[in-house]
């Protein structure tokens, strides 16, 4: 009994060393990558314990301020449903998770698709299904500053149902979109035919 | 400096080999008693932070909720899995969610407590993976806390399962030798957790120029000591770097007999303190709950 118990609790030990080494924000090695997703991912992860405990809070930079979500029935003035709005503890911290999600992504791509379905999500509480979504960043000042945090929009997009589909319409800032177009010399455009 | 390998005998005989160290560590008889403690605040930590969920649980993962099952399944890891995946409609999301606070119920007060132990451990880790994105760090630790209680005998003390058996005239004894696994898996992940955590920090400039504890003033939740760190650039450092060093005292320190009760006495004030500074009261309670064994208050 005892010799499975040591043997069980030394090979998760391993699994207990190389989730943590392989979930760092700086991201597994090849190595250990390998490793555990093809020994120990199976019997941590759905346990909830492939996990790096990496809990920084903070590293004072604009994406770790709180985010906040605002839906709104598109092209109406009506009044905004804000997310978590006016509630407090845990659960507001799960929406401004979620909110961040949308706005920061994840290790494997935007926030997109948890966008088009908090945008989904929306079509009942606001009785449409024709939404505009933004996240907003609540951007804190530096200590020296004498100003207050600025609510920052960080992401939007629109979210319809057109048929069976749910669409996405991101709405870049222009100018990420806008082509690039730098100046001529002025004497060379004259020269130019 | 003697290495406490042993969380109960600290006066017994030193193990002479690497054999003896593992065995006296996990397998010594160890009293029931801290693991009962743990076993009733994880309870009470399981009932808050699933309660946390209940508002929101239909918008969130309803039938025309805002995390659809596609949406989940993409954003979780490979080998992920959720029991919620089979709940389509809201009735059975709801009845999986009450299954859960049943779960919790029954660890608090010790009813069918290793059962209860491994449905909660189950029934946490499925409704983290329905909305991975909605995890926080008191999650992760929960989940660790609950497979550590599913490790042992956590109802032996304390608990209806000990009530019950002593009207049927079976007093369970007030030790065990299985004790010793979940203790020492606490005290384990007690340190790697603290450690992970300290090395993510370390990697960022503001804990290290002194101005982490402003940035964590500024998130929602946490006390707001902004007033005072702008009237004193000190006292913004001070808490930073307290932080931290005793992150590293607390890592290294219940390690060895000398240092393991004091340490342990000054994290079950010290870890909510800091879950209060950084807006993460449950993460605090629970890394708390890690210390309790070690602080030996029975």
């Amino acid at each position: 009994m005892r010799a499975g118990a040591t043997v069980a609790l030394a090979a998760y030990l391993i699994g207990l060393v190389l989730a943590i080494a392989t979930n760092s924000l700086s991201g597994p090695s090849a190595l250990l990558g390998t490793l555990k997703s093809r020994i120990f991912a199976p019997l941590l992860t759905p346990a909830w314990l492939d996990l790096g405990y990496d809990h920084r809070f903070t590293y004072g930079l604009d994406e770790d301020a709180d985010h906040e979500i605002e839906l709104v029935s598109h092209g109406s003035e009506g009044e905004p449903l804000h997310l978590p709005g006016p509630i407090a503890g845990e659960r507001a911290a799960r929406w401004r998770r979620l909110a961040r999600t949308i706005a920061v992504g994840g290790l494997d791509g935007d926030g997109s698709t948890v966008a088009a379905g908090v945008g989904r999500g929306g079509f009942t509480s606001l009785g449409t299904t024709d939404v505009d979504l933004r996240v907003f960043r609540l951007t804190q000042p530096e200590r020296t500053a004498a100003a207050d945090a600025a609510a920052e929009q960080v992401y939007a997009a629109r979210v319809r149902r057109v048929a069976d589909d749910v669409q996405l319409i991101r709405q870049e800032p222009r100018g990420e979109v806008a082509p690039l177009v730098r100046p001529q010399p002025r004497a060379a455009a004259e020269d130019s035919p | 400096m003697r290495f406490a390998m042993n969380r109960a005998d600290s006066n017994s005989v030193r193990p002479t080999t690497i054999g003896e160290t593992w065995m006296r560590f996990w397998f010594a008889p160890a009293p029931l008693r801290p693991l009962a403690v743990v076993r009733i605040l994880t309870g009470v930590l399981g009932l808050l932070l699933a309660w946390s969920y209940a508002d929101d649980l239909q918008a969130w993962f309803g039938p025309a909720g805002m995390i659809p099952d596609d949406v989940a399944v993409a954003w979780r890891p490979p080998w992920g899995a959720s029991l919620y995946d089979a709940a389509t409609t809201s009735a059975s999301v709801m009845a999986l969610f009450a299954a859960t606070l049943l779960a919790f119920t029954c660890l608090l007060v010790g009813f069918g407590s290793r059962l209860a132990a491994v449905a909660a451990a189950v029934l946490w880790a499925s409704l983290l993976h329905r909305g991975p994105m909605l995890a926080g760090p008191a999650d992760d630790c929960l989940a660790v806390l609950l497979w550590c209680l599913a490790a042992g005998p956590c109802g032996g003390d304390l608990s209806l399962d000990r009530t019950r058996a002593a009207r049927g005239g079976r007093v369970p004894p007030a030790t065990s030798a299985w004790a010793g696994i979940p203790l020492g898996l606490l005290q384990v992940h007690a340190s790697a957790i603290t450690l992970a955590a300290l090395l993510a920090q370390l990697k960022g400039d503001a804990w290290w120029n002194g101005t982490a504890a402003w940035w964590l003033a500024s998130r929602a939740g946490a006390i707001d000591l902004r007033g005072g760190y702008q009237g004193s650039e000190y006292l913004m450092n001070l808490v930073t770097h307290a932080i931290v060093a005793f992150e590293i005292l607390f890592a290294v320190g219940i390690w060895f007999v000398v240092t393991r009760r004091t340490v342990a006495r000054i994290a079950l004030v010290a870890w909510p303190v800091i879950g209060l500074l950084a807006g993460e009261p449950l993460w605090g309670l629970a890394m708390a709950i890690f210390a309790v064994p070690l602080a030996d208050l029975t």
